[in-house]
């Protein structure tokens, strides 16, 4: 099967600084796939050159066959780790915003998710705490029928009920149509969700594999594996 | 097409309202001082007031891009499935709305004013009818050509503005050292503009005359561009359009090719 995602031999230099370093990747369709790795391995360039807002040096990245541009961006949902809204905006602004301009926008789910999420439509962008940004974010992000969903640090900074919340979100509207690429430093907390995993290291994929497979190999759970890893 | 230009214009909605009510309360404010100050002050004051409003527009105008390009919202911008063509050009018409807006409120107090007062002698216009006369004996094609020479001259200055932006976030990381680097580049089109400009007006020095007014309106200078028309250089309006469709492009290219966000 093709997969959705495919990156050969990718690399980004940032002046001196080399953030990937002939990255292998390959993400089908139906999947989750955990991008795990320490800080500095490269997790957000990559999903960065993915989402189509940074270039890299050389290599290709190709999604759904096609190269980061303004017809992938109509496919990938990105969920970046800044707070990248508008700061006057108010929740409903920044619904009517993504309603605009995604045609793949569904706005009655994304009513039920900020429901679920316990956000008030009229509050301000700018009030909002780090937890509650996150929740906002992520039901924008979900509430796109997009092809590929890229989450970064979906969990950063969020207390451990708000954890929950955000990952049951991300499997209830995630379907078998579209991919989910996350990276995350709470492996733990996330790692039920995984089907693939790809451990990054130096702007490299050092270890790829199904989730499932890894476990029962290495007799570890993901979250060990990933201290093994990068002890 | 623009649907980016109600979010650009929505998040500028209370400034806007500050600002022309600014205008609106300094210009009755001078009603006060009629007949107490020489109506010239009154109108020096006015187009103080409408020179400082546009200062502040200009200062919209750039940030409503540098914004997107130098802060977090530009992932929001460039992460929409648009093109650097579709982007720009919401830009520029947001900019050109914000502007025109508050041109249109400085036109009405600063005409008001003028009629007012009679006052259309001496100065750049030497002539010596009420204001609103004077505007309805403007022929129509001189009329359409300021307009046009005017939105010509302001898209391309922003363009100008916007693709030093561009290269400088491109070429230069360092944000403090970019915004240097964008004036440096900004300074550096500028001249070039004006030398290209002024080497194809020496190559070709072919003109064409327009009438500014339709009527025949008696002068105190008989050599004054008003009566007589002014001569317009053909080749300078081809170079004009042509570095703003060269920016225009230029720029789109950048944005959607070239930009690390």
């Amino acid at each position: 099967m093709e997969p959705l995602l495919k990156s050969t031999d990718l690399k980004k230099i940032y002046f001196r600084k080399q953030a990937l370093d002939g990255l292998n990747l390959e993400i089908q369709k139906g999947k989750i796939t955990g991008l795990l790795g320490p800080n500095g391995s490269g997790k957000t360039t990559f999903l960065k050159i993915a989402a189509g807002i940074l270039k890299q040096s050389s290599g290709e990245i190709l999604i759904n066959g096609n190269k980061p541009g303004t017809k992938t961006k109509a496919e990938v949902s990105y969920l970046p780790d800044k707070d990248y809204l508008f700061k006057w905006m108010r929740i409903q602004d920044a619904v009517n915003f993504f309603k605009d301009m995604y045609t793949d926008f569904d706005e009655d789910k994304a009513q039920d998710m900020l429901k679920f999420m316990n956000l008030d439509p009229d509050s301000k962008v700018k009030t909002l705490s780090k937890g509650m940004s996150e929740k906002l974010y992520l039901s924008l992000v979900l509430s796109r029928k997009a092809k590929l969903y890229i989450l970064d640090e979906p969990l950063g900074g969020v207390d451990p009920t708000t954890r929950e919340k955000i990952l049951d979100a991300i499997l209830e509207n995630y379907t078998e149509n579209s991919s989910v690429l996350i990276t995350t430093h709470l492996v733990s907390d996330i790692e039920r969700l995984f089907d693939d995993v790809a451990f990054i290291s130096e702007g490299k994929i050092v270890l790829f594999g199904n989730a499932e497979e890894l476990r029962n190999e290495r007799k570890m759970s993901i979250d060990e594996l990933y201290r093994e890893v990068f002890k | 097409m623009f649907k980016l230009v109600k979010y650009d214009l929505q998040g500028y909605f209370k400034d806007f309202l500050i600002m022309i009510s600014a205008i609106v309360i300094l210009n009755v404010a001078l009603f006060t001082r009629v007949n107490v100050w020489s109506s010239g002050s009154i109108l020096a004051l006015n187009m103080a007031i409408g020179f400082a409003a546009e200062i502040i527009v200009v200062i919209w105008n750039v940030k409503l891009f540098s914004r997107d390009i130098r802060e977090d919202t530009s992932i929001l911008l460039f992460t929409l499935p648009k093109s650097g063509k579709n982007i720009l050009m919401n830009k520029i018409v947001t900019a050109l709305i914000q502007m025109v807006i508050v041109q249109f409120v400085i036109f009405i107090f600063t005409a008001m004013w003028i009629q007012i007062f009679k006052v259309v002698q001496g100065g750049i216009i030497d002539i010596k009818i009420p204001f609103f006369q004077f505007i309805k004996s403007v022929s129509p094609k001189f009329a359409l050509f300021t307009f046009l020479a005017i939105l010509v001259i302001y898209i391309t200055f922003l363009l100008t503005i916007y693709i030093s932006i561009t290269l400088s976030k491109v070429a230069i990381k360092n944000r403090k050292f970019g915004n240097l680097g964008s004036f440096a580049i900004f300074v550096i089109l500028c001249i070039t503009q004006g030398k290209i400009d002024e080497l194809f007006s020496e190559i070709f020095p072919q003109t064409f005359k327009l009438n500014i007014l339709n009527l025949d309106i008696p002068s105190v200078n008989p050599n004054n561009i008003v009566a007589n028309g002014i001569d317009i250089n053909i080749a300078s309006i081809f170079v004009s359009v042509a570095v703003l469709i060269l920016l225009f492009y230029a720029t789109a290219y950048l944005l959607e090719n070239k930009l690390d966000l």
